[in-house]
């Protein structure tokens, strides 16, 4: 390959054939270390697996086929290397040891249930202080496949068919994976771990993203690109006079890509969190509140990874929630309910100023890109909402206050909130359940002085993540049992 | 969540155009072959949607892609840039030439590199800047090997 420079090229035949060997080793190696981890059995769920029989799959038809791969390619083949051994580290962190097992069946469950069976899904701890999403990983690694030579797209799929990785009938490519991650340090916290709604979200709208947001793009970069240009051409570049009209046009590209990329960011964590909020209700607006509480409330989307502001989101939530704008009083009156109600009450007050929308308005990037949501707003969500499974209703504080007082009333007596009524008439409580039981307890013993220490918030978290595990397993094998007696 | 899928597509993109990259090399000699004319006309349909200049609209062309051309266009924007020194050795002197130039590239890429009237230093140009913008995305992807978030040293 000619570069800008013949000079550049002194070396390339050298760099080819180190890189070939590098690779095939690399290759080679990445293999092995999956292989190892794929027989580690200590792993919650069978999902963790799968996901080194994919990256296995991958490195193995790489460390075949990289001799019939153009050198010019290595420096790709060397990057899907990359990118495949980095997903190790999902893998490597989802065993028992780090996660808290307790509630990942159930947890996995529950996820499966809003998608589908054919979704699978890898729980981890990770260092950094955030939920987080990865994946789809099957479709990932095939678009990067599939970019190489037909003959190793085939070989890939060939070794990932014959590894069988996932336990049912359906062909490998029609599954899903994806890798949920929580912050290491908040394991026990299953009232933070109501943001794992705001994930699965994620899930629910990927496919609606994929399809919908190039086509809305489509409709609308002309003029955004007209409006950014009219803006930035007061501000030409510096660079040579006679091709200054190219100059000028990578700035306003360049501003052209930062808008899509903050509509495209704005409207799936926006998308996100109203499906978080119609899974989990109020605990999802707890978390999102609770979560967001040391930081800018208005920064500015350019600022920290094109994210929404906080403030922005928590109205958006808000404004949505039924609990909130219709039922606030008379879950105010229930008076278990009254300290959590009242903390709500008080603590969306702050999606009153309008301070982000001033921030957001600033830049043109951010103007333009907060236009397209707004456009495009309703729509989107209501389509978002539609992808939820049929049975799947929003949920509602309110319609579940009498569940709620009697599983926060087993918590004050330091049992488990795992189900309702009395033996042997009892029902399971609901994942769902369970978490805003968590949060309503919580936010009324914080107004006794006597609570809240660090270990009343750890019994909290046990008997909370016990719960759940535990109404997992009747709602799973107490229908059985009956059935065998 | 999507950055997945995104960086996947962008990787594809990525290959793509290193393709396109070394089929113009083989044209130079030889009748392109039918995975090469391909490659050459996926990177006609992407590059014209990439360049403003272009005046064609690609109505056809797959969403995904349009997304895809919207992060590669300052990449594009800056690859001509670099090899900005070299237009004069190929007769390149103002922005009508250089726009008269990228017209006949465009005409070879979608005829599959079959219509070919460029002289071979204009090939090797076009060549160059496609592997540039190539490059360009697989730093990115990469981060060129260098770790992404280095620790606030001012902290």
């Amino acid at each position: 390959m000619s570069s800008e420079s013949p000079s550049c090229d002194l070396g390339q035949k050298w760099r080819n054939e180190t890189l070939k060997w590098h690779l095939q080793t690399r290759a080679a190696f990445i293999e092995r270390l999956s292989e190892k981890l794929e027989h580690s059995q200590d792993y919650p769920t069978d999902t963790p697996p799968v996901l080194c029989k994919l990256i296995s799959a991958t490195a193995k038809t790489i460390s075949e086929k990289v001799e019939s791969i153009d050198a010019t390619q290595y420096p790709h083949v060397s990057q899907l290397l990359q990118f495949i051994s980095e997903h190790l580290r999902y893998v490597e962190r989802s065993r028992i040891e780090n996660t808290p097992w307790s509630m990942i069946q159930a947890a996995e469950s529950f996820l499966k249930h809003q998608v589908g069976a054919k979704y699978h899904f890898i729980i981890r701890p990770q260092w950094a202080n955030n939920y987080s999403v990865t994946g789809e990983f099957v479709l990932a690694y095939k678009t990067r496949i599939s970019a190489f030579h037909p003959e190793v797209t085939a070989r890939w799929k060939e070794i990932l068919e014959e590894s069988q990785p996932f336990n049912n009938e359906d062909s490998v490519f029609d599954q899903k994976l994806f890798c949920v991650s929580f912050p290491r340090v908040d394991r026990l916290n299953c009232l933070l771990h109501a943001n794992w709604g705001h994930e699965v979200g994620h899930i629910i709208i990927e496919p609606l993203m994929q399809s919908e947001f190039p086509k809305l793009w489509e409709t609308q970069k002309t003029c955004i690109r007209r409006r950014v240009e009219e803006e930035m051409c007061n501000s030409p570049s510096p660079l040579r006079e006679e091709f200054q009209k190219n100059a000028i046009q990578q700035i306003i590209a360049f501003a052209v890509d930062q808008v899509m990329n903050i509509a495209y960011r704005g409207l799936a964590e926006l998308l996100c969190d109203h499906i978080g909020l119609h899974l989990l209700g109020p605990a999802s607006i707890a978390s999102h509140l609770v979560f967001s509480a040391p930081h800018s409330l208005d920064e500015n989307p350019l600022n920290c990874g094109n994210y929404p502001p906080w403030r922005y989101r928590l109205r958006l939530m808000k404004e949505a929630c039924q609990d909130i704008t219709s039922h606030l009083e008379d879950l105010k009156a229930h008076s278990i309910l009254t300290p959590f109600a009242q903390w709500l009450e008080q603590a969306t007050k702050l999606a009153e100023p309008q301070c982000d929308k001033d921030e957001i308005n600033k830049n043109i990037a951010t103007k333009e890109a907060y236009n397209f949501i707004e456009t495009h707003w309703d729509d989107l969500r209501q389509q978002a909402l539609q992808r939820l499974p049929p049975a799947s209703k929003e949920y509602s504080l309110h319609a579940s206050k009498c569940t709620i007082a009697e599983l926060v009333q087993r918590l004050d007596e330091g049992i488990i909130p795992n189900e309702t009524g009395f033996f042997p008439d009892t029902e399971p409580a609901s994942f769902e359940n369970i978490l805003n039981a968590a949060w309503v307890f919580a936010i009324k013993k914080l107004q006794a002085e006597t609570w809240g220490t660090a270990d009343d918030f750890e019994k909290l978290f046990r008997l909370t993540l016990k719960a759940i595990e535990s109404s997992f397993v009747q709602k799973v094998f107490g229908e059985k049992l009956k059935a065998a007696k | 969540m999507s950055d997945l899928l995104q960086s996947a597509k962008l990787f594809e993109v990525s290959v793509r155009l290193t393709d396109a990259s070394n089929c113009l090399r083989t044209i130079e000699d030889n009748e392109p072959d039918l995975s090469c004319q391909e490659s050459l006309k996926w990177a006609g349909r992407f590059l014209t949607e990439v360049d403003w200049n272009s005046g064609v609209t690609n109505q056809g062309i797959e969403g995904g892609l349009a997304v895809s051309a919207t992060s590669a266009r300052p990449k594009f924007y800056a690859a001509i840039n670099r090899i900005a020194p070299r237009f004069k050795d190929v007769g390149i002197n103002s922005e009508n030439d250089l726009s008269a130039y990228f017209k006949r590239v465009y005409s070879l890429l979608n005829s599959g590199g079959t219509q070919e009237d460029l002289g071979t230093e204009e090939l090797r140009l076009f060549e160059d800047l496609l592997y540039l913008l190539s490059q360009s995305i697989t730093v990115e992807l990469s981060n060129n090997g260098l770790p992404r978030n280095p620790s606030f040293l001012s902290v």
